[in-house]
């Protein structure tokens, strides 16, 4: 409960306002070294995004520049006549030599006005050669052999009983687009792939002859990306825009195989084996619900098993190539790793800054505050009276060890000073009771043989008076008596007055003796106790006592119950006779200190009275009243003891009031005054 | 008042002796007197400074001591009584000067049966002197045994 158990030490202080300066300095340096990385990180991962993106699209804009250029020269040579579209033998040739020179090309094909088709290109994994054609070179049957090298019809593969070019998707698309027209993916029917087509018209003199085309293997696309390295742990994929998985640097097949090993189905990317794959078509199927009429590239973050991972999705420019998404992905991690390590670093070395900021600020704490701290201990012993002449610690640094110096130097004037007030007041003291107690001695034989005397001269008059014959002779002997009979009354009278005077400085002596007890005070019950002891004479003097409610304060009861006493009989003692007397005790708190107030209507003091009231044996009115003189005096002095103080405000003929001021409980007093 | 008890009487001030002498005879009290100028005389005659007892058997005492006596004071001689084993019986007053209150609470935690404060007010001094015949008259006053 105590004060002190709150304040806190000037180390802890000290060393705790430099270790907190030092922590929230290096934290900020290292958040802000933090954040800064980061967002340089994200800046290079971006670009890097970027660069990737644009490979990859460089890369297969050259990869679909080849079927484009094939199917213009096909298609100019078909025009100007060097190559017969209704000869379908010489257009297969022609597409034969240019299959075998082009590795990405799974076959090139003719379909002609009349529906009919003219197709070579190769298949399986040891890319046997085929032909197809139809009958007559027109919409028909179908017929699809396997062919050698020079151009050899071997067998009789297919047929098909009717087919019609015009029928088909590339053909309808390319007429109506009048340019380069990229099909759907499609799986091989021989399972091995799944191929692509890119479709032109050919017209001659703005007739239509018919559609030239070329199909592309996939698994072209997805071996150059597997050759494509995204940052540490990145990848990047390719996929259709209704969701379907293309090729991807996994590497991963885009379509399922049967357990016949024949392909079944495509794969879509959200289903990909791959997590990432997956996690990655999921996370931009949320975010960009748009992805069908998607134009421009677009950024994108997903986070997945608290990674953050930033993506990246582009299109073809349209004509350069299919019209598939192009996605690269790269975690945050993958150049966060490093930051992270730095991180670790950092925090060591706040870590170990603080440790030695640490050491260094209680060594030097330790050179400030130990002789502050010692300091303390010496002013709190002198301030607690139990100095021992404690030796004076050096200190190195000049203020500190000033203070002390003239601390102590202080300390000693201060305890030199208090020996001798000490044993000053000792020796009057003693005097003070050795002088009253000694004097009283003889006054004990002034007063008791003057005593002795009066009895003689009693027994003198006695003889006298019983023998008449003396008594005309007598008549001045008899005057003489009477003289040394009033001589001897006045002697006794000064000898009781003297005496008065020397118990009054005994009792002086005693109060400024007397130890001490400050305690918190009741101060009502206290005065109750000191009224009730006056209640007779109170109620003899027909005087009205009213006592208001009084606060606490701290004092010595024994003392402060002196002080009431004096006060009120001073009160009933200086009535004014003409009106009842009346007297009010109150009292209020004001901050730290009590203020009690003792009013009466008695006669009052003149002012130039006022200063002289509380001086020792002063009396103001000797003959009227009893006494020794010393109540106010009593009172000034045990005030002056308890820390306290007493004035008078009077009015002559009115009344006087008396004020008392005490020190007021302490907190802790005030608790247990609370619970009593 | 048993005629057999003897009065010590310790008191340095011979007029204060004679005072108190006087005051006992008007107050009745005719027992003898024996009358001491400081502490050490009347320890001696008690025997209580490892000396031969000079009290005569059969014999009541009681002790009348100033407090402020030259050599031994009156509380010194108090107290050396009070720790014999055998003086202890004797009634022991004190009278002096002092109305400390502090001195008589001491007086009293000794042991000692009278505490009589020597008024200026020569009344009240002779009241006092005749509470004490009037106590000697009451009180038992202990004989001492021979060879005690």
């Amino acid at each position: 409960m105590s004060g002190t158990a709150r304040r806190l030490s000037l180390q802890f202080v000290v060393l705790g306002t430099f270790l907190l300066l030092t922590f929230i300095a290096t934290t900020m340096v290292g958040v802000f070294a933090f954040r800064n990385s980061r967002r340089a990180v994200n800046e290079v991962s971006a670009q890097l995004r970027v660069e990737i993106d644009t490979r990859i699209q460089d890369h297969l804009k050259n990869f679909f520049r080849v079927p484009r250029q094939l199917n213009r020269a096909n298609a100019v040579a078909l025009a100007r006549g060097a190559l017969d579209p209704d000869d379908p033998d010489a257009l297969m040739r022609h597409f034969h030599d240019q299959v075998s020179i082009f590795e990405s090309v799974t076959s090139i094909n003719f379909g002609n006005r009349h529906g009919g088709l003219a197709n070579s290109g190769r298949e399986g994994a040891g890319g046997e050669r085929y032909e197809i054609v139809t009958v007559d070179f027109a919409a028909g049957p179908f017929l699809k052999y396997a062919v050698d090298r020079d151009y050899n019809r071997v067998a009789l593969v297919d047929m098909v009983p009717h087919f019609d070019a015009r029928e088909r998707p590339w053909y309808q698309d390319a007429v109506a687009r009048d340019g380069d027209t990229w099909s759907e993916v499609y799986l091989l029917a021989t399972g091995q792939d799944m191929s692509f087509s890119v479709s032109r018209p050919v017209y001659r003199d703005g007739d239509l002859l018919g559609v030239v085309g070329v199909n592309l293997f996939v698994s072209h696309v997805n071996d150059f990306l597997a050759t494509v390295q995204v940052g540490e742990s990145g990848q990047s994929f390719i996929m259709e825009r209704s969701g379907m998985l293309i090729a991807a640097s996994t590497g991963e097949q885009p379509f399922a195989v049967e357990d016949d090993g024949m392909p079944r189905q495509q794969n879509p990317a959200v289903a990909a084996w791959e997590p990432l794959t997956a996690a990655a078509a999921e996370a931009l199927s949320l975010c960009c619900d748009d992805l069908g009429a998607m134009s421009s590239p677009r950024e994108f973050v997903f986070f997945r098993d608290g990674v953050r991972y930033f993506g990246r999705v582009s299109i073809l420019p349209p004509h350069a190539g299919p019209d598939w998404l192009i996605v690269t992905v790269i975690p945050e991690s993958d150049f966060m790793d490093r930051i992270h390590a730095g991180n670790r670093t950092t925090i060591a070395l706040i870590g170990l800054m603080l440790l030695v900021i640490s050491g260094a600020g209680l060594v030097l704490t330790h050179k400030i505050i130990g002789p502050v701290a010692n300091l303390t201990r010496s002013v709190r012993s002198l301030a607690d009276g139990e100095w021992r002449g404690e030796t004076l610690r050096h200190s190195r640094i000049r203020e500190i060890s000033v203070l002390s110096d003239a601390f102590f130097r202080m300390a000693e004037q201060l305890q030199h000073t208090i020996r001798a007030l000490a044993l000053k007041n000792q020796e009057l003291e003693q005097v003070v009771y050795v002088a009253s107690h000694d004097l009283r001695s003889p006054l004990v034989n002034i007063d008791g043989y003057s005593r002795e005397l009066i009895f003689a001269l009693d027994d003198i008059r006695q003889e006298r008076g019983s023998g008449a014959a003396g008594a005309a002779a007598g008549s001045s002997d008899s005057a003489a008596l009477d003289d040394a009979a009033s001589a001897l009354s006045y002697i006794r009278k000064s000898v009781v007055q003297m005496d008065a005077l020397l118990s009054g400085l005994l009792k002086l002596s005693r109060f400024g003796r007397a130890a001490l007890n400050i305690a918190y005070l009741d101060m009502n019950a206290l005065v109750r106790d000191v009224a009730d002891a006056m209640t007779y004479r109170i109620q003899e003097e027909d005087v009205e006592l009213i006592v208001a409610d009084l606060p606490p304060c701290r004092g010595d009861a024994v003392q402060l119950k002196q002080v009431f006493s004096n006060l009120l009989d001073n009160a009933l003692k200086y009535r004014e006779p003409q009106r009842r007397g009346k007297i009010m005790v109150s009292g209020a708190t004001d901050g730290t200190r009590v203020r009690y107030v003792v009013e009466d209507n008695g006669i009052g003091i003149a002012p130039a009275h006022q200063d002289h009231i509380f001086e020792v044996f002063h009396r103001l009115d000797p003959g009227r009243t009893s006494g020794e003189g010393l109540g106010l005096s009593i009172a000034r002095q045990i005030l002056g003891r308890l820390d306290g103080e007493i004035r008078v405000d009077s009015v002559t003929g009115e009344g006087s009031r008396f004020t008392i001021e005490l020190p007021a409980p302490l907190p802790e007093d005030l608790d247990q005054g609370a619970r009593r | 008042m048993n005629s057999n008890v003897e009065i010590l009487l310790a008191e340095d001030d011979e007029g204060h002796a004679e005072l108190i002498r006087k005051n006992l005879v008007r107050a009745g009290v005719g027992n003898g007197i024996r009358h001491f100028h400081n502490g050490e005389e009347v320890l001696r005659f008690l025997g209580a400074d490892g000396g031969e007892s000079r009290l005569i058997p059969g014999t009541g005492y009681v002790l009348l001591l100033d407090i402020r006596m030259p050599r031994v004071n009156g509380v010194e001689v108090l107290r050396t009584v009070k720790a014999n084993e055998e003086l202890r019986k004797i009634p022991v007053m004190m009278i002096t000067t002092s109305d400390d209150p502090r001195e008589i609470e001491r007086c009293h935690v000794l042991g000692c049966s009278s505490y009589i404060t020597k008024p200026i007010d020569y009344e009240s001094f002779v009241n006092a002197i005749r509470r004490l015949g009037q106590f000697l008259s009451v009180v038992e006053v202990p004989s001492l045994r021979e060879g005690s």
